[in-house]
């Protein structure tokens, strides 16, 4: 898919190339007490 | 820097006495016929020479505030900048046409499309921003929340061919997610897509959208700064080398369209019917060619060749060459004296060499005499040795990386400012069952990455 091509113009892949992604993680507490057994 | 210094060193572009007389009303911030004409408090024009100026100024004081409101509201807020921007568009088509070169009606197009293009990113406000968040994995007990942020300045650097079109494909999708951007129209066709950007920006926060035009050699600024994230650029081979290059150093991201010499094929069953042809036609001949994605070879089938030829002979005898803005004209002409003496010689070259060029329409006379129109091409059959020969330049080839860079892996010819941006197209398909052998009269094209030096050719092999 190009800069000016089908496609970016229309879908979110066109938003996507201008974000960066970031993540934060939360402790699960389920997660972990399961991971403790 | 001084505003005056700022319009004088970074803006100015004097065109004829005809523009002025016809066009120069109106508050342009540009200087046409001699005439400065002031800029407003909102769109501000940098000196590119000066990083500080550029990104510190505009950019970086916008930022905060742009990107911290929701993609809705910015949504709303570009929803907001557009309206009204058809108001000017016949205005803008013919001062497009004149810059450019191409007819009225191809320069009303682009800058439709750049509203189109808006208008289809603000539908996504919505899914922007939207954040998902993802169940624990094995092994690892936490929940990620995944979010999106903006990257900050976009740097967004357009052709000649299709300036206004162009944009609409990156500036509305970059400010959607909450960066500023900095458009650099092309050098020799600054002033639609500065109208354009113009109006749209002093409906937006100051700082948000800014546009900056002069010489190439000015514009490292916006490619060099530390803090520009990305550059978006369209245009040549060369230029997007030194893109590259340039943005290196700070590793910023540099995704480049650039040239393509992409083949039409035909395959032995294809339907060549008038749809078809008219769309071949369009996919050869429009913008006088001067199309990155535009077909400048074409392979043929032996057994269906007659048919594209004279298919394509049929159209172009009804081209009419002429002046962009004249009713009635159907090519323009080539945008630079460059491009116009490397199709000449090419097409002299072909013909030395004995092939069969077909050249059609006759060239206007008057004061079009010594401009840039050249009369529309087809050659048939052209000697492998030639560089119109389809075997004398390669499909281009294109690799993605991780990133958002794309790159050209091989070479096609080019020419200063023509062919701009890539395509990558589909790779030849055979015939099911075919062999190589049956498939084996190809026609080609033209390796004129330039305008309307279409180039069809009919050889024994591929």
């Amino acid at each position: 898919m190009k800069q000016s091509g089908f496609g970016r113009e229309q879908g979110i892949e066109g938003i996507r190339a201008f974000q960066d992604t970031r993540s934060i993680a939360t402790i699960d507490p389920d997660a972990l007490a399961a991971m403790a057994h | 820097m001084p505003a005056s210094k700022t319009s004088t060193g970074c803006r100015e572009r004097v065109l004829g006495d005809a523009r002025h007389a016809r066009y120069g009303e109106g508050r342009t911030g540009l200087s046409i016929g001699g005439e400065s004409r002031a800029t407003d408090e909102v769109l501000r024009v940098a000196d590119p020479a000066k990083p500080g100026v550029i990104v510190g100024e505009a950019a970086a004081s916008a930022q905060p505030g742009w990107a911290a409101l929701s993609s809705q509201e910015r949504a709303a807020a570009m929803a907001e900048a557009i309206a009204g921007i058809a108001a000017g568009r016949d205005e803008d088509a013919a001062i497009l046409s004149q810059e450019n070169g191409k007819i009225r009606f191809e320069a009303w197009i682009d800058v439709l499309v750049f509203e189109i293009r808006w208008n289809l990113a603000l539908m996504l406000a919505d899914e922007a921003d939207a954040e998902k968040v993802l169940e624990p994995a094995p092994g690892i007990p936490v929940t990620p929340r995944v979010a999106y942020q903006p990257l900050g300045v976009v740097s967004v650097i357009v052709p000649f061919n299709w300036p206004i079109a162009i944009l609409g494909a990156a500036l509305p999708h970059a400010l959607l997610a909450g960066n500023k951007v900095i458009v650099k129209p092309p050098p020799s066709v600054p002033l639609a897509t500065t109208r354009v950007v113009q109006r749209v920006a002093e409906k937006l926060p100051a700082g948000v959208l800014n546009v900056v035009t002069g010489p190439d050699e000015n514009m490292a600024a916006l490619i060099e700064s530390p803090d520009v994230a990305k550059v978006c650029f369209t245009g040549s081979v060369a230029g997007g080398k030194r893109i590259m290059a340039m943005a290196a150093n700070m590793l910023t991201l540099v995704p480049l369209e650039l040239g393509g010499n992409d083949a039409a094929v035909f395959l032995p069953d294809a339907i060549i019917d008038d749809t078809h042809l008219d769309r071949l036609f369009a996919a050869i001949f429009d913008t006088t060619g001067q199309i990155c994605m535009n077909a400048k070879r074409v392979l043929v089938q032996r057994s269906r060749l007659s048919e594209v030829v004279d298919g394509l002979a049929a159209r172009l005898d009804l081209a009419v060459l002429g002046y962009g803005l004249d009713e009635g004209t159907t090519m323009g002409p080539l945008h630079q004296p460059a491009q116009k003496a490397f199709v000449e010689q090419l097409i002299a070259e072909t013909k030395d060499a004995g092939a069969d060029v077909r050249e059609f329409a006759t060239l206007p006379g008057g004061d079009l005499a010594g401009g840039n129109v050249v009369r529309p091409a087809i050659v048939v059959d052209p000697d492998p040795g030639l560089r119109s020969s389809p075997r004398s330049s390669s499909a281009p080839s294109y690799r993605s990386s991780p990133s958002t860079r794309r790159r050209r892996r091989s070479g096609s010819p080019t020419t200063p400012g023509a062919a701009c941006a890539a395509r990558c197209g589909p790779p030849i398909r055979r015939r099911p069952g075919a062999s190589a052998g049956n498939w084996n009269a190809a026609m080609c094209g033209s390796t004129i990455t330039v305008q309307r030096g279409s180039i069809c050719g009919h050889r024994s092999a591929v």
